[in-house]
């Protein structure tokens, strides 16, 4: 018999199906109906938004990745997703500029310094949106970069509103607009319902930890519950704040990335209810209308801290101390 | 395969149920068999190259007069090292086959029941089933571990990992020989706990096969038979891979040693089969046969007409852990259930691919390892770090490897965190000596 050269490795010989591109695929399926409702409602500026942010971040990443000289990771599709969570939050009319930076830090110093996916210690995607937004506030303003922009819909960002001229004013909003997107803000953020879709086939799927975006949007309901009831005159309605700005888009898209987020249950409920807790204290009490981002990349520097939050490990509190004590 | 409904992870990995002969392949054309185990006293061979061997006599015996028996007629052609499928070198007897099967004088014993301790002992250890009890006239020549009491005797008649299907045949096939078995070492563990652990399907079944002993059902839940788990649940005591649950008394049997002991005592003639399932492409579903101990994988292989390509895997064991070989000469041992050939275009690859942080490698970790951490901590040489973390409660299970979509040999990170510590430790108690 001719000699065969048998392939070696270890086990396990099966694997589950999943891979990391699996999930960055469904993060595009999920975000899909939202960057086409994006796209319709923006027409032209909408999609030169995502395309130019979806593109520079993965032209980026592969520049990164040649100059550090390491293998290439545009593959896994990570600064695709990225690169078109990024475009989405910024407004429609955002200067190209403003877009090329974000993507550039988002993709360079807040992911590729730390050495890609898996080790950067915060969200890539909150930094290429807060750096930008922090050193130009106006620019990311969507009643700045909108305001000749002609649509049929209410040209007013529902949290700068209720920040500007208190609880009352938002009366004025319909739910069922703010639901299907007729609220200014990124380009994508705006459908709360498409993007909860979205997120329902990532949670069935199990690309992202329904815990954390449950948990957060149930926080946002609850302690928001609590501030109305505190006082009704000053503070809105937590359905109001569920429905409007980023809420629901940073629950199921920015609060579950993996990297920076808890993996232990308990520990991904916590993390959740913080995020929403820190959302509303910002939103209720600080200086900016909407608070997620910041909330989120609060968290996301916790998150080794609420992690250790665990069950816990069988044998090792009786058997290993005394194999580590024996040896010392 | 794993559920995947609302992220919650639940490994159904099951084991399937099988139907179907267990067919015997023809005597190879030369076996090759391991008399050393690492780690252990190896038996001397008591035959030389170029002698010729019937089946069935003695090629090598142990210091308590365990022998290991020829599996074919024919003649020794080599005694020197080989490879077990661990890697490991062992001392092997080659033997070529030269004519049908001859068998040596058969010494059979009629009545299990009713023969005496001893006896039983001794004609056990005759036909090469090395029994944990030892006759009393070998007392002062053994080892402090061959002394210490027996206190538990745990019957494995179930198999760890798809799509193994051996130890449970006995129970329906051989379940005669496999109950007189049982009463045998029923009657040699005198006072200790006889557990016989079965697939739920047969507990009624095996509750009246079985007397006085204890039946322990279970799902066909991979967990459920891993060997470890099993341990905790039957004795409520945690034993991970550095403790050796023969100190407390325990000793764990497979169904096929204990079937095989009854069979062979009544015909007098040591084993010299094993029964495993194979498992290939070319095959429309894993079949179950009998093959002569020390069978060349080669032949098993060339017996059923499965071809190998290049690059395609041979495991010995089974999907999740077991070990593929790089030789396809490497021989069937007794502790080799199962053969798999994984075609090259199924071959998994592992990565170094960073972790991505997802958790389910936590979430199905059996033992509430945290694998993301500690997998991290072994790669980056943080050995100390990753045993504290409780990589040594690792119970070899597969299935963080199994989910990991950036495809990390996590279980493999958890053996090298625990042998690097193990070396680390030998030498600081050596230098401290
Ligand atoms: S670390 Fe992996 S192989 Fe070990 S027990 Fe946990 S899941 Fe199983
Ligand atoms: S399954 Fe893999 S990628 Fe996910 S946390 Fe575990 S090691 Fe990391």
């Amino acid at each position: 018999m001719e000699r065969v050269v048998l392939n070696v490795s270890m086990g396990p010989h099966i694997h589950g199906g999943t891979r990391t591109s699996d999930i960055m695929t469904g993060y595009l399926v999920a975000l899909a109906p939202a960057a086409i409702w994006g796209c319709c409602f923006y027409r032209l500026a909408g999609l030169r938004s995502l395309l130019l942010a979806a593109g520079s971040a993965v032209v980026f990443e592969w520049i990164a990745r040649a100059i550090m000289k390491r293998p290439a990771t545009i593959g896994d599709g990570s600064a695709l997703v990225s690169g078109l969570l990024l475009g989405m939050m910024f407004p429609a009319n955002a200067p190209w500029w403003l877009i090329l930076i974000g993507t550039a830090i988002m993709v360079i110093v807040a992911k590729q310094f730390f050495g890609g996916i898996g080790y950067y210690p915060f969200n890539p995607v909150l930094l290429g949106y807060l750096i930008p937004a922090v050193s130009w506030p106006l620019h990311v303003n969507p009643h700045y970069t909108l305001a000749n922009f002609q649509s049929q819909a209410v040209h007013l960002e529902p949290l700068a509103v209720l920040k500007s001229y208190g609880p009352q004013a938002v009366d004025a909003f319909n739910r069922m607009d703010l639901l299907m997107g007729r609220q200014m803000g990124g380009v994508g953020t705006g459908p709360i319902l498409l993007l909860l879709l979205g997120g329902l086939y990532l949670m069935l799927r199990g690309y992202i930890s329904w815990i954390v975006s449950i948990s957060f949007l149930a926080g946002i309901f609850v302690f928001q519950g609590l501030f109305y009831a505190a006082d009704p005159a000053k503070f809105a309605d937590p359905v109001f704040h569920l429905i409007s700005g980023t809420t629901v888009f940073g629950a199921i898209f920015l609060a579950t990335d993996y990297t920076v987020c808890p993996v232990n249950k308990i520990a991904r409920v916590i993390y959740g209810l913080g995020a929403a807790l820190m959302t509303l204290l910002i939103r209720n009490l600080g200086n900016y209308a909407d608070g997620t981002v910041f909330a989120v990349l609060i968290m996301n520097m916790f998150h080794p801290l609420i992690d250790r939050i665990k069950k816990p490990v069988y044998g090792l509190d009786s058997s290993i101390p005394a194999a580590l004590n024996s040896g010392k | 395969m794993a559920k995947r409904i609302l992220g919650f992870l639940k490994p159904n990995i099951e084991l399937q149920p099988w139907d179907g002969e267990v067919s015997t392949l023809d005597p190879p054309d030369r076996v090759i068999l391991s008399i050393s185990q690492p780690g252990q006293m190896p038996f001397k061979p008591v035959v030389e190259i170029g002698e010729s061997v019937k089946t069935g006599e003695f090629i090598a015996m142990s210091p308590s007069r365990t022998g290991i028996h020829s599996s074919i007629t024919g003649k020794v052609s080599a005694i020197g090292p080989g490879y077990n499928r661990e890697g490991r070198e062992v001392l092997c007897v080659t033997i070529d086959r030269e004519s049908d099967d001859d068998f040596a004088a058969p010494h059979p014993v009629q009545n299990l029941v009713a023969a005496s301790r001893d006896e039983l002992i001794e004609a056990f250890a005759e036909l090469g089933f090395a029994s944990p009890w030892k006759p009393r006239s070998l007392e002062s020549q053994l080892s402090e571990e061959e002394k210490l009491p027996i206190t538990t005797v745990v019957i494995k008649a179930v198999d760890e990992e798809p799509p193994l299907a051996v130890q449970r045949r006995f129970l329906t096939e051989f379940a005669e020989d496999f109950s007189e078995s049982v009463a045998a070492i029923r009657k040699l563990a005198q006072d200790a706990r006889v557990v016989v652990v079965v697939p739920e399907e047969f507990a009624s079944r095996a509750r009246t096969l079985l007397k006085d002993v204890e039946i322990f059902p279970v799902t066909n839940d991979i967990l459920d038979c891993n060997n470890t788990l099993l341990l905790l649940k039957i004795t409520r005591k945690f034993y991970p891979f550095h403790t050796d649950p023969r100190a407390d008394g325990i000793i764990i049997l497979s169904a096929e040693d204990v079937a095989f002991a009854a069979r062979c005592l009544h015909k007098g003639k040591p084993r010299t089969n094993k029964l495993i399932t194979v498992s290939a492409p070319d095959l429309p579903k894993p079949v179950t046969v009998r093959v002569r101990l020390g069978t060349p994988v080669r032949f098993v292989l060339d017996s059923l007409n499965i071809q190998l390509k290049s690059n395609d895997r041979v495991v010995f064991g089974g999907l999740l852990t077991g070990i593929a070989q790089p030789d396809i000469e490497t021989p069937i041992t007794r502790t080799t259930n199962g053969v798999i050939i994984i075609p090259k275009e199924k071959v998994i690859p592992f990565s170094d691919a960073p972790c991505i942080n997802c958790g389910r490698c936590v979430q199905i970790c059996p033992v509430n390892i945290q694998v993301n951490l500690v997998g991290r901590f072994s790669e980056f040489g943080l050995f100390e770090t990753a045993v504290k973390n409780g990589s040594g409660s690792c119970v070899e299970c597969g299935l963080c490897a199994y989910v990991c979509p950036s495809r990390r040999p996590l279980m493999q990170y958890m053996q090298f965190a625990n042998s690097e510590f193990e070396k680390i430790m030998n030498q600081v108690s050596q230098e401290g000596v």
